[in-house]
């Protein structure tokens, strides 16, 4: 471990090791040595607490024997910590090290206190600038212990790593001419090549003296070239290289490092007292939420604010809303693309399934993964505000009492919330709960809040199948209302069964003073957790588009049968006698309900496909739903299974088949019992 | 426990807002809660401002943060009122 004086050194060592730490001495100095271990995962780390230095030049005893350490025990890993209150003052020494060796991580300690300051620190860039893993921790509360062991260890056993090389400019021609001067005459062989020229140019007084001994006139060159810099630059090589690295230093902070206002005490006071008000507060908590909501949807579809719009008259307004939302652009843009690769494959004579794989499968799975993205960033963004202002601890305290009735605490209502966005990024949310049992019991709850591709597909539905928006908007609400109802019932059932003896654990959560938010963080944080979506469920989705559209376009007749035909269909049919029992007896809705385990948009698409009618409304028109039958998809549609992404997820998250197992046995379960209730009980009302 | 003449000890959801106590006691009921208000500094000895007390979760203030916390568990903490 190395770092700057009161950086919280000593602090993570003692908080590391506890009581297997023993001090002794660096060999032949009186500075303390302490050395300790622990156990993680199976391993034991041995642990030396360098001296508490600011560079590893050779100006103090300090230095030397860290960077003596270094180069000679060839320790596995190097943990360079940095003040995260003076993040400028303290990062000079993590750049030493990164000269000196590639086994690296960077932590910034006291991350805490710089939170509350309203510091914030984008780590995942200034790890892609280093390519060294960089995290932020505090040792004083035991934060992000578990990710710096693990990345310790993720480090260790690497073989090959490249050191870091920062750019000198205009000095680099003379550090080439050392580094060859100095490989041809063998000399320093212990010390890494560049680091030991570069430290030589800038005066090392250790470093000069071993080089006299082994060969003189590699010294007298060094000297030489010191001179040459002075007179050809106009300035001695020490302070060229110093302020070189000081230079990088505040370009990468400036890039990385933002620091936020606080509100005034007065204000945040006049917020609290509204918010945290018992009967108030979770009024205004449920505001914000659905506000943000509604934002989200109509940016990313149009919808809500479409309907508005043309219930009031204003269907012009209404119609751009819709066609200048983000998925509608996106999906446009995949068209334009797909048309013009179809046409320029045509013209080169491709075989027709060829053009069909790379166009619909190919770049269709593609701009399946893409569409998802807009909706992702938007409900990160939402949720990156609420938690970076401080609003979103005060929604878990006032809404508290609501998730205590299903069982959570108030904290599961971050994750549960991004499920109305997409199910992925609320089970991958749960990570936050630190209590085992309720994060599993909020791991299976997750899928069943309807994301918004469910939403898409029942507001299609419902469009077309019901004329009177009377009819609409009941059983709209009659849809919810039985998701809420199974929400509540699967809660009950999974405590009593799954979780034994259990009760939601009791609210501790922090109320950080208000931020005004900025921009710059909010971006960060959304775009850093996006591209792990993307990473995460990307390949998922992607590889389903294109094996369902293998499954669509190809039968036992080989390619370009008709859809009826294919082995999509076949799946389809088989499972008829399945499906007529909850009163879904024509084939198309039991494919559209078989693919919409790839993703729930797909049921739209599969009715677009089998009748060969563009329009998914068009589609559903005039694929002889009757009202009965339209609603009993509907209800299965939203909770009989989530999409494959969620289901790895579920996995990844749980580590544990059993739980994912009896998410999917209980999702289809229920789904089967109430299209079958509903299918009786609506031929008893006369529905057909 | 020997408490001197004149300690009111009281569980801390019983404090109206405003009102100041010093932390004498966690009543146990499991490792983990007890390692929470550890970590934000509800330890014995620690000074605990009562900032709102209705309904709900208790807001409350120690070290120069707030924090809220569950009434179940709040009741568990017993201070003397200063």
């Amino acid at each position: 471990m190395a770092g700057s004086p009161n950086v919280g050194k000593s602090t993570l060592f003692n908080m590391l090791t506890g009581e297997r730490q023993h001090v002794g001495n660096w060999p032949g100095k009186t500075i303390e040595k302490y050395v300790g271990e622990l156990e993680y995962n199976g391993e034991r780390i041995e642990v030396v607490d360098l001296p508490g230095t600011y560079s590893l030049g050779a100006l103090s005893d300090e230095e030397v024997i860290a960077r003596e350490f270094i180069v000679k025990e060839k320790p596995n890993v190097i943990v360079v910590l940095v003040n995260a209150l003076e993040p400028h003052h303290t990062f000079y020494l993590a750049l030493q090290v990164l000269e000196l060796t590639p086994r690296v991580v960077i932590a910034f300690n006291k991350i805490d206190a710089a939170e509350k300051r309203g510091i914030h620190i984008n780590v995942e860039k200034i790890s892609s600038r280093l390519s060294v893993p960089v995290l932020a921790i505090s040792a004083l509360k035991r934060r992000g212990f578990r990710e710096l062991l693990e990345t310790i260890q993720n480090v260790s056993s690497k073989t090959f790593l490249k050191t870091f090389k920062l750019d000198y400019g205009p000095l680099e021609r003379y550090i080439r001419k050392a580094i060859e001067v100095l490989k041809e005459k063998q000399v320093l062989k212990e010390y890494p090549l560049r680091w030991a020229v570069i430290r030589l140019l800038e005066g090392d007084k250790v470093l000069e003296e071993r080089l006299k001994q082994e060969n003189w006139e590699t010294y007298a060159f060094i000297l030489e070239l010191r001179k040459q810099i002075e007179q050809e630059l106009g300035s001695s090589p020490e302070v060229l290289l110093i302020s070189r690295r000081y230079e990088f230093i505040e370009k990468l902070l400036g890039d990385t490092v933002r620091t936020e206002r606080l509100v005034s005490y007065a204000f945040e006071e006049r917020i609290d007292k509204l918010i945290l008000h018992p009967f108030i507060g979770p009024l205004v908590s449920l505001l914000i939420i659905l506000s943000g909501l509604f934002a989200i949807f109509t940016l990313n579809t149009g919808f809500p604010l479409n309907i508005i719009f043309s219930h009031i008259g204003l269907e012009d307004i209404a119609t751009i809303l819709e066609e200048s939302s983000l998925t509608s652009i996106l999906s446009n843009f995949f068209s334009i693309i797909g048309d013009n690769v179809a046409s320029y494959l045509e013209a080169i004579g491709t075989p027709e399934w060829f053009i069909s794989l790379i166009v619909d499968g190919i770049i269709g799975g593609v701009g399946a993964v893409l569409s998802f993205f807009p909706l992702i960033l938007l409900t990160f963004i939402f949720f990156s505000f609420l938690e970076d202002t401080g609003l979103m601890s005060r929604i878990a305290t006032s809404l508290d009492f609501v998730m205590k009735k299903v069982g959570l605490s108030g904290k599961a209502m971050m994750p549960l919330l991004l499920g109305f966005g997409c199910n992925v990024p609320a089970v991958m949310g749960t990570r936050i709960l630190e209590e085992e049992n309720e994060r599993k019991l909020a791991i299976l709850l997750a899928p069943i809040i309807p994301c918004q591709a469910r939403l898409v597909v029942l507001l299609a539905i419902v469009s077309a199948i019901y004329s009177s928006p009377l009819t609409q908007t009941i059983v709209v609400l009659f849809v919810y209302l039985t998701i809420l109802l199974v929400f509540l019932l699967v809660s009950s059932l999974i405590r009593l069964l799954v979780l034994g003896k259990y009760e939601p654990p009791e609210l501790v959560i922090e109320l950080p003073p208000y931020h005004i938010p900025s921009l710059r963080v909010i971006s960060w944080y959304a775009w850093n957790r996006s591209k792990e979506f993307l990473k995460k469920a990307g390949t998922i989705i992607f590889l389903l588009s294109i094996i369902l559209w293998f499954l669509l376009n190809y039968g036992p007749r080989g390619y370009g049968v008709p859809v009826e035909e294919s082995f999509a269909a076949l799946m389809a049919k088989s499972l008829l006698p399945i499906g007529s029992l909850i009163g879904l007896r024509d084939w198309v809705s039991n494919l559209a309900l078989l693919s919409g385990i790839a993703a729930k948009e797909v049921v739209l698409e599969t009715y677009v496909l089998a009748l060969g009618i563009d329009d998914p409304i068009e589609a559903l028109k005039a694929s002889g739903l009757t009202p009965l039958s339209a609603f009993i998809l509907l209800i299965v549609t939203m909770i009989y299974l989530p999409c494959v992404a969620t289901v790895g997820v579920v996995y990844e998250e749980s580590k544990s088949l059993k739980l994912t197992l009896i998410l999917l046995v209980y999702e289809v379960a229920i789904a089967f019992l109430l299209g079958f209730t509903l299918y009786h009980v609506g031929l008893l009302l006369g529905f057909k | 426990m020997f408490t001197g003449p004149a300690m009111r000890t009281l569980p801390l959801t019983q404090l109206p807002p405003g009102a100041t106590g010093r932390v004498v006691s966690i009543l146990a009921r499991g490792r983990g809660q007890i390692r929470r208000l550890l970590e934000i500094g509800i330890v014995p000895g620690a000074i605990v401002r009562v900032i709102f007390n209705s309904v709900g979760p208790i807001v409350i203030e120690v070290n120069g943060a707030r924090f809220s916390l569950g009434r179940g568990l709040a009741s568990r903490i017993i201070v003397e009122v200063m």
